[in-house]
């Protein structure tokens, strides 16, 4: 129900062409996932998956900041 | 230099050994004595210097004998005979090779940074040097009308320069918060039912989160309500008795306000898990005594505004306190416009911490950091499916954080009062971690991109210096016209070798006059107030005062 909530205030939110970069909507969705397919063996794979996309999309972000930080050109 | 490092290590030690007998009488036998330890550590030296400040006793020599005869007494009287230990803290190789890299960096941090920050330069630090140079507590707190502020964090960083006269070490009163919040988010974890090995590695993860690792080393005071708010929490979950969450309680309302409006989090856990069997201590009425002690430690700075000013939270009004543009730069009391955009700017701006790098004031970003984001988030969905405790603790880091929102304004720095809510992050992921290796490399690669942007802060690599011009001579006062930026803190020098007075004025033929009366040869002016600035401009036109570059000024001599 709140996962449901939380990805509908996303998709209001937010134009189509930016959910997948959304955390909050990705979190939603994961979120969703584990509601309805959390007790079967997908939830490993899908959760790396998660992590992964998130982790992309932070080091995409925080890398040339520290880069820039530490003086050294991306 | 050598007498100071003797006194230091003699006072040190006492106040460790007091803190040990006093845990035999307050010992719960559970992991929350670990940070039972080093809170009861940070209210002996917040006392110790709070009475020294008070009596005009606050010197190396003075704290040095008291506590040589300290730890005389405690040998004498057998009162730290072996008896029973702290739980083992247990950790497997690597978190121990981490532990002992992120504690070699730390050291060559606190050996490496000196004080930078402006906030810091401005309004926290200028009252140290006067109560260095003075021995004791003085009137003068600094020109920034924020100097008034509750200074608990203060009287520990006094603690680090007071022995040396110097403020080489003064880093370390940060690291006294950070181990505090290393011990509370690993009580924290085994409350919650971790392994121990599984509980070092989440306390581990999250004093590595990239904003509460560099607070550390940067003399701010928000790291250290974090560490604080972090402790209450861990008493609050493992049903410690009342009076040791309260006296924690009184010492982080003594640090900084925003301590007080996480609070509710702790209320609402202290509710939610009263009926779990309550630990319990040797001394209970010992135990009140210390709560009593620590709340008169932290409301003194109120007191103290109230006697001074006749408003406890001076200088600011029911109105809240306005920047020198003009705009609000701190409320009074909960908004919910202050609410949403803090909801919002968290969400739709400062998670991902693309657009600043690292630093202690979380300026424009999170400084959550990639393993807290990345892989602590989807953690903490899978932990709070699974488990009503992980559920309790959740909400209430979640009140907390709620509570934060609500109750300051949105600026560019607003993230820097929440830094205890990765700890949640922190103990999700370890939780994940401990029994299911595949999100390991992943945690990995988030930790190197976050030792590696926490070497140094931003805010270091953007620093100001003030330079005092060659016509300033060492040892030689100066007086000091300025607020908001005056940074006044390193007119004193890293000794505190220089006297630094103080002018207050309300026109310019004023100022000209106190200039003059100070018997200063130099002036430094730095003032950000627009009536200031004018002030200063004025003054100019009226003497003669020989402009030195970058602020200072010379002062020609009177005539009369």
């Amino acid at each position: 129900m709140s996962a449901g909530l939380l990805l509908l205030w996303r998709l209001w939110v937010l134009l189509p062409g930016e959910l997948w970069r959304d955390p909050l909507a990705i979190l939603a969705a994961y979120w969703l996932f584990l509601r309805f397919a959390g007790h079967t063996k997908a939830w490993r794979p899908v959760t790396l998956l998660v992590m992964t996309g998130l982790l992309a999309l932070y080091a995409w972000g925080q890398v040339p900041q520290t880069l820039s930080l530490l003086e050294m050109k991306p | 230099m050598i007498l100071g490092i003797l006194w230091m290590l003699i006072a040190n030690a006492a106040v460790l050994g007091v803190a040990v007998w006093l845990l035999r009488r307050f010992r719960t036998g559970s992991e929350v004595d670990w940070p039972l330890l080093l809170v009861l550590r940070i209210a002996l030296i917040s006392a110790i210097v709070l009475l020294s400040g008070l009596a005009g006793t606050l010197t190396a020599v003075f704290l040095g004998i008291a506590g040589g005869a300290t730890l005389a007494l405690l040998l004498a009287t057998r009162a730290l005979r072996p008896g029973p230990g702290l739980p083992r803290l247990e950790a497997g190789p690597v978190a121990l090779a981490i532990s002992a890299i992120v504690a070699l960096r730390l050291a060559w941090q606190v050996a490496a940074f000196s004080p930078h920050v402006g906030d810091t330069l401005t309004y926290h630090l200028p009252k140290v040097a006067e109560w260095v140079r003075a021995g004791g507590f003085t009137r003068e707190l600094g020109a920034d009308v924020r100097a008034s502020f509750p200074a608990g964090f203060e009287l520990i960083e006094a603690w680090w320069v007071v022995f040396l006269r110097h403020d080489a070490l003064i880093e370390l009163a940060g690291i006294e918060f950070l181990l505090l919040a290393f011990a509370a988010v690993h009580s924290l974890g085994r409350t919650l039912g971790l392994a121990p090995r599984t509980a070092f590695w989440a306390a581990l993860l999250f004093v590595l989160v990239p904003s509460f690792h560099l607070q550390a080393t940067s003399c701010l005071n928000d790291g250290a309500v974090s560490a604080l708010l972090l402790t209450a929490l861990a008493f609050a979950a493992a049903r410690a008795p009342l009076p040791l969450v309260a006296g924690v309680i009184g010492l982080g309302i003594g640090v900084k306000p925003t301590f007080a409006y996480a609070l509710p989090g702790v209320a609402f856990l202290a509710f939610a898990v009263r009926r779990a069997p309550a630990l319990s201590i040797p001394a209970p009425r010992g135990a009140v005594l210390f709560a009593i002690a620590a709340t008169l430690a932290g409301a003194s700075w109120y007191l103290r505004n109230l006697l001074w000013y006749g408003n406890p939270i001076h200088p600011v009004g029911l109105a809240g306190i306005h920047g020198p543009s003009g705009s609000l730069s701190q409320q009074v009391g909960p908004s919910l416009s202050s609410f949403t955009y803090n909801i919002q700017c968290l969400l739709d701006v400062r998670l991902l911490d693309s657009h600043r790098p690292y630093g202690p004031t979380a300026d424009a970003i999170a400084g959550w950091g990639p393993v807290a984001v990345a892989c602590g988030l989807p953690s903490l969905i899978l932990a709070l499916r699974e488990d009503r405790l992980w559920r309790l603790v959740a909400s209430a880091f979640g009140i907390s954080l709620l509570s934060v929102f609500a109750l300051v304004q949105l600026d560019l720095w607003f993230m820097r009062f929440v830094l205890f809510f990765p700890a949640i992050l922190a103990l999700s992921i370890a939780r994940l971690g401990g029994s299911w290796k595949g999100v390991v490399p992943l945690c990995v690669a988030g930790l190197l991109l976050q030792f590696a942007g926490t070497f140094v802060s931003w805010e270091w690599r953007a620093r100001l210096v003030v330079r005092p011009p060659p016509e300033l001579a060492p040892r030689e006062p100066v007086a000091c016209f300025g607020d908001n930026l005056g940074f006044s803190y390193q007119l004193y020098g890293r000794d505190y070798s220089r006297p630094v007075l103080f002018i207050r004025a309300d026109s310019a033929a004023e100022l000209v006059d106190r200039v003059r009366r100070s018997g200063a040869r130099i002036l430094f002016a730095s003032p950000e107030w627009r009536r200031d600035k004018l002030i200063l401009v004025e003054a100019l036109r009226l003497a003669p005062f020989r402009d030195l570059d970058r602020g200072f000024f010379l002062i020609p001599q009177d005539p009369r």
